[in-house]
């Protein structure tokens, strides 16, 4: 089975060999239906079909969002493409299988539930039928009613024509490709070549199923490496299937490993992983350090020149192949650069919809606005390591620190200055790519599923359904009187003993608020002014005042409702604006008056006075005034 | 800062527009909305719409505006813009559903609709979003029966909802729906019977041809009362000619929030009947999308405009981007109404933005839009430093009204939240403008470039045309607009949508 790796447009496809590969065995030797002899087939044409999809898939399909290798099920299981493939056929195609409703068969010949079957028919119109359209078409303009594909089971027919069009497919395939679009499909095609002719003399007459290269790099520079790595490993595979395993187990391993971390980065067997600081300290007997270094060797060695016999990129690959070793995977050495999946350095960044380790982000830590930028910025390139790394400086040292903090190995210290000039040099250069050359940023998606439907104009027009206007609260004409004031401030005047204390404060908010109360009459309840500000906490009891403070305290989520369970969580929240936050800020005004920050829920508070229920909006000398508006409010709840 | 109460009852004057005229403003407001809380440590507090409702009425603003509560959008209205399967999930999930553990499809549907980190599943969820829809639509329709000249709604403005995603803090698009709402088309099902009417009465027959004719001069509806009693009697018609509802051909919309609108942009990428305009910051940065080469696509190609930022843009940068590329496209596009989504984290000291806008420079925006005196609908957005965003939002409404509002903050019940200087206007910071003079230039000419491609007032009414009768002509400039990976699919090559000119 070929491993693939697909990066394309800063998404990644991504699919580890050994998940493939255990899959496909599991496929062939547990399936025991006679009617349908897909396993049948050879490798080699498994092989070829696999390429030829990952090839539509890469360019048909780039346009209409992404198709992740291998397809999944909403259940998370994967489907056998090519099997799902030969089953639809084998009923006559796409619309036939719709039309005589075998769906469910297809889906009972996979072993799975009857009832998944509404997925499968998705995935078969999301994977294959552009497929089975080209090979429509190219039926029609090629063969000429030569094979008819719609003979039952033979599938010897079947694979005869599928392979002989599929061929036609390397071959003209790189004249239809269009040639403005030069993220490699020459060198796919090469590949496919490549493919095919092996697939067709394959060495020792083995089998196809164990037929081992890697197919797809878009990195040019890489391609002649890789093509080299993979026909050596193939040969080696050839020589000691075991030898082949293990060896790529190194990063089998850590790219399944990366795959379950994005996938739920809460999973136990994730296991944990420190904080970025200590990341320096690596220890290399990890997947996730592994994975990093696996993703500071790939940004180098896109840009290091890999003759260079010194280049950082050859050293860390050193490094890791030593630790490969230590781990007692790695056997052989022959090949100067080890495959290493393209995709895995990019794997931690730019997974769509990424779901980071929780570690991984740290922005707690950062008191900045930047770090919080981060958190919305997750899903850019590079920015989980600038956001996560409190160790980085927001902007001017960014560039040098996009490399991942691990750094060359004592003995190289000497170079050490050397290769972070190389460093800094390659990550310009990065930058400068993604910027100019590589269409990093996303593309708006264009189809029926993203647009809006806009009617078309047609001059005639309809009334809005008056519900939408709601119900009329409050209009200008209920305001007669004091035109003059409105925008008016506070006044400075104050008679209060201290003014700009607490009191003084209370004491002027409760003056106004009466004085809106009378404007407004019931919009004031209307609008809920009643349930604004600290009087929220005449509801509260003292208790429950006290135990609020503490859960806050201990940063327990606010609504963790066992502490209250006489409260709503509408109560807490008003509570926690109206009063908690607002003692908080009041506190910060008179003593912190610098570091003032409503916002943020962690941060840590203190209070003015102890004062919360009826003494929060006690204010002295104004008693008969504050009493009889709460009695008020209080009326107005109860009525 | 200078506290100049402006005179009486008049606009506030613009540089670009000397307007006298008093504007009718209704401004929606939902009186729960404070207490939808998105869960502890999220930036995203709905109680900064509370703050700033305080502040305007505290501020005596109310007694220059309509005030209406929003009618709740239903499921059903919501599915205009979003699909059926995410509005179903949307408005069955809870939090208590969510924590059981064993909910597998439920899971499945957290992933597939993006909802669980930035966007989680809190309580009252769906009525939030119910209330921030109704308030935009509600808002549309004000707008549509010309009832009003701006309309406000602070709760809207969620950007980044996509059509079956949600994303950015945003569940349902409310802007969509709105401007849906003012494009909203007869249908003509009602108009059927003038045929069969006009065989009765020649009279109705003219009318009812001078309004099939020109549909544009007075945007009428009709409304015919069938009073018809026996077989030989005549039909007894009713001609009712309304003049103040109308929708709009052409809807503009501007978003200032430091983060792309790519929710709206993307539900209007392949349509000429709405425009998008974004200001936001680009670069290693939410969402992501808003390269300045994104300009549409199909008929709606340059109807897209971009306008990517860096960090700590200032006032001037921003009035010498924005007035400019805004005056512009009102010259060339000619909208009959405005959507600005104010969305408040561009300004200074914003905990997840990165721009240095004063409350005075954001509101700038609104001054601008209003003074061209085209229904303008106002919306919000962003916004995470909520004393700022309250602060912020007070003043846009005191630009609608045309009051220009003391700087000491009235005693209000959330005083205490803009200490310690209570007042209404907070000074940007000093942070670096890492935008050039010369990049600003650049800017500002490649998108007035991309403006002077549109032809003018697209879409003309009663161009029935279909565009795929034209052969499709290759433009030679539009290839490199947007390298867009061409992919060969099959037969025939992709082909790049291409203006449809009138």
């Amino acid at each position: 089975m070929a491993g693939w790796s697909i990066l394309k447009d800063g998404y990644q496809l991504n699919c580890t060999e050994n998940r493939e590969s255990d899959e496909f065995n599991n496929g062939c030797s547990s399936d025991s239906d006679n009617d349908v002899k897909w396993e049948d087939c050879d490798g080699k044409f498994r092989c070829l079909f696999d390429q030829v999809l990952m090839v539509l898939l890469r360019g048909v399909y780039a346009k209409n969002g992404i198709r992740p290798i291998p397809a999944l099920l909403g259940s998370g299981e994967s489907v056998d493409l090519f099997k799902l493939f030969c089953l639809v056929r084998d009923r006559g195609g796409f619309s036939s299988v719709s039309r005589e409703k075998l769906w469910g068969l297809v889906a009972e010949k996979f072993g799975f539930d009857y009832r998944i079957s509404a997925s499968l028919k998705l995935i078969y119109f999301k994977y294959l039928d552009e497929l089975d359209r080209w090979l429509n078409r190219i039926t029609r303009d090629r063969i000429l009613a030569n094979g008819s594909y719609d003979c039952g089971g033979n599938l010897g027919l079947l694979s005869l024509e599928l392979e002989k069009r599929f061929r036609d497919f390397s071959t003209h395939g790189e004249e239809r490709v269009n040639r403005n679009e030069n993220i490699g499909y020459d060198e796919l095609c090469e590949h496919i070549d490549v493919a095919l002719k092996q697939t067709l003399h394959p060495p020792n007459g083995e089998n196809g199923g164990t037929l081992h290269y890697s197919v797809v790099d878009d990195d040019d520079k890489l391609c002649d490496n890789e093509e080299v790595y993979s026909k050596a490993n193939q040969s080696a595979v050839n020589k000691d299937n075991t030898s082949r395993k293990r060896k790529r187990d190194v990063f089998a391993g850590m790219l399944g490993w990366m795959i379950k971390a994005a996938k739920n980065p809460c999973h136990p067997s994730i296991g944990m992983i420190p904080g970025c600081s200590k990341w320096k300290e690596k220890e290399g007997k990890d997947f996730w350090s592994m994975s990093l270094m696996v993703r500071e060797t790939r940004l180098r060695r896109r840009y290091v020149d890999s003759n260079d016999e010194q280049s950082p990129a050859r050293q860390s690959l050193e490094l890791i192949r030593q630790q490969g070793k230590a781990m007692g995977a790695l056997k052989s050495a022959k090949n100067p650069l080890p495959y290493i999946p393209q995709s895995t350095e990019l794997a931690l960044n730019l997974q769509k919809k990424q779901k980071m380790h929780p570690s991984l982000y740290e922005d707690d830590t950062v008191p900045s606005h930047r770090s919080a930028g981060g958190l919305r910025s997750s899903e850019r390139l590079l920015s989980v390591v600038k956001a996560s790394c409190p160790c980085c400086k927001p902007r001017s040292d960014h560039r040098n620190k996009v490399v991942s903090p691990c750094r060359p190995p004592p003995e190289n210290c000497l170079k050490e200055q050397e290769d972070e000039k190389l460093d800094l040099l390659g990550t310009e250069r990065t930058i400068g790519q993604l910027n100019d050359d590589l269409p990093i940023e996303k593309q708006v998606l264009v189809g029926l599923q993203f647009q809006a439907e806009v009617p078309v104009w047609t001059g005639f027009v309809s009334r809005s359904d008056p519900k939408w206007l709601g119900t009329q609260v409050w209009s200008p004409e209920n305001s007669c009187s004091e035109m003059e004031f409105v925008g008016q401030g506070r006044s400075d005047s104050c008679s209060c003993r201290f003014p700009g204390s607490v009191e003084c404060y209370r004491f002027h908010i409760a003056e106004q608020r009466m004085k809106l109360r009378q404007e407004l009459g019931l919009v004031f309840y209307h609008w809920k002014f009643d349930r604004m500000g600290e009087e929220v906490s005449l509801s509260w009891s003292v208790e429950e005042e006290k135990r609020f403070k503490q859960v806050v305290r201990l940063n327990k989520p606010l609504l963790g409702k066992s502490f209250f369970p006489r409260k709503t969580w509408t109560d807490l929240v008003s509570y926690y604006y109206n009063v908690f936050l607002i003692n908080r800020r009041s506190y910060q005004n008179r003593v912190t008056p610098k570091g003032i920050d409503s916002d943020d829920d962690e941060a840590e508070f203190g209070s003015v006075s102890e004062a919360f229920g009826y003494n929060a909006v006690k204010v002295p000398g104004s008693e008969p005034l504050t009493c009889c508006e709460n009695k008020q409010v209080i009326d107005f709840q109860e009525s | 800062m200078d506290d100049c109460t402006v005179d009486g009852g008049a606009s506030l004057p613009s540089a670009a527009c000397t307007d006298a005229k008093k504007r009718r403003v209704t401004y929606f407001y939902e009186p729960t909305i404070g207490d939808y809380y998105y869960g502890q440590g999220h930036p995203m507090k709905p109680h900064r719409i509370r703050m700033a409702h305080n502040l305007i009425v505290h501020y005596a603003l109310h007694r220059r505006m309509e005030i209406n509560r929003p009618f709740p959008a239903g499921a059903g209205d919501i599915r205009r813009f979003h699909s059926d399967d995410y509005v179903d999930f949307l408005s069955s999930v809870s939090p208590e559903l969510c924590a059981s553990p064993l909910d597998h499809s439920q899971s499945r549907h957290l992933k597939r609709f993006n909802v669980g980190d930035d966007c989680p599943v809190f309580p009252g969820l769906f009525s939030f979003c119910q209330a921030s829809a109704g308030g935009s639509i509600g808002a549309a329709a004000k707008l549509n029966r010309k009832d009003a000249d701006i309309a406000i709604n602070w709760a809207g403005g969620l950007h980044h909802a996509k059509k079956s995603e949600a994303s950015g803090f945003c569940y349902v698009n409310d802007i969509v729906l709105g401007i849906l709402e003012l494009l909203k088309v007869h249908r003509c099902s009602v108009l059927l019977p003038l045929g069969y009417l006009t065989i009765w009465c020649l009279e109705l027959m003219i009318l009812a041809y001078e309004y099939l004719l020109n549909p544009c001069s007075g945007l009428k509806t009709v409304l015919i009362v069938y009073c018809g009693s026996g077989g030989n009697s005549l039909f007894s018609c009713t001609f009712i000619v309304d003049c103040k509802i109308c929708s709009m051909q052409r809807v503009l919309y501007i978003d200032i929030d430091v983060h792309h609108g790519d929710g709206v942009e993307e539900a209007f990428y392949t349509t000429d009947r709405v425009m998008t305009v974004s200001f936001h910051k680009f670069g290693d940065f939410f969402p992501g999308t808003g390269h300045i080469k994104d300009i549409g696509a199909g008929p709606g190609k340059h109807y897209s405009l971009n306008v990517p930022l860096n960090d700590g843009i200032d006032d001037d940068s921003f009035r010498g981007l924005f007035r400019p590329i805004i005056q512009k496209v009102m010259d060339v596009y000619q909208p009959d109404a405005v959507v600005l989504q104010c969305g408040a984290d561009s300004l200074s000291g914003d905990r997840l933005g990165c721009f240095n806008l004063s409350v005075k420079g954001h509101a700038d925006c609104l001054r601008f839009l209003r003074s061209f005196n085209v229904p303008l609908m106002v919306l919000g957005g962003g916004g995470y430093t909520i004393r700022n965003v309250a602060r912020c939002w007070c003043y846009e409404t005191a630009v609608a009204v045309g009051v220009e509002p003391d700087n000491k903050l009235p005693y209000n019940e959330y005083y205490e939240y803009f200490g310690p200087d209570y007042t209404l206007h907070v000074e940007p910071s000093n942070m670096e403008n890492q935008n050039s003079a010369k990049d600003l230039e650049k800017i500002r000419n490649i998108l007035l470039e991309q403006l002077s491609r549109i032809p003018h007032v697209p879409s003309v009414p009663f161009q029935i045309t279909p565009p795929t009768a034209k052969a499709p002509e290759e433009d030679e400039d539009d290839k490199d607009q947007r390298p867009k990976p061409r992919i060969w699919n099959g037969e025939d090559y992709d082909s790049d949508p291409e203006d449809h000119k009138p």
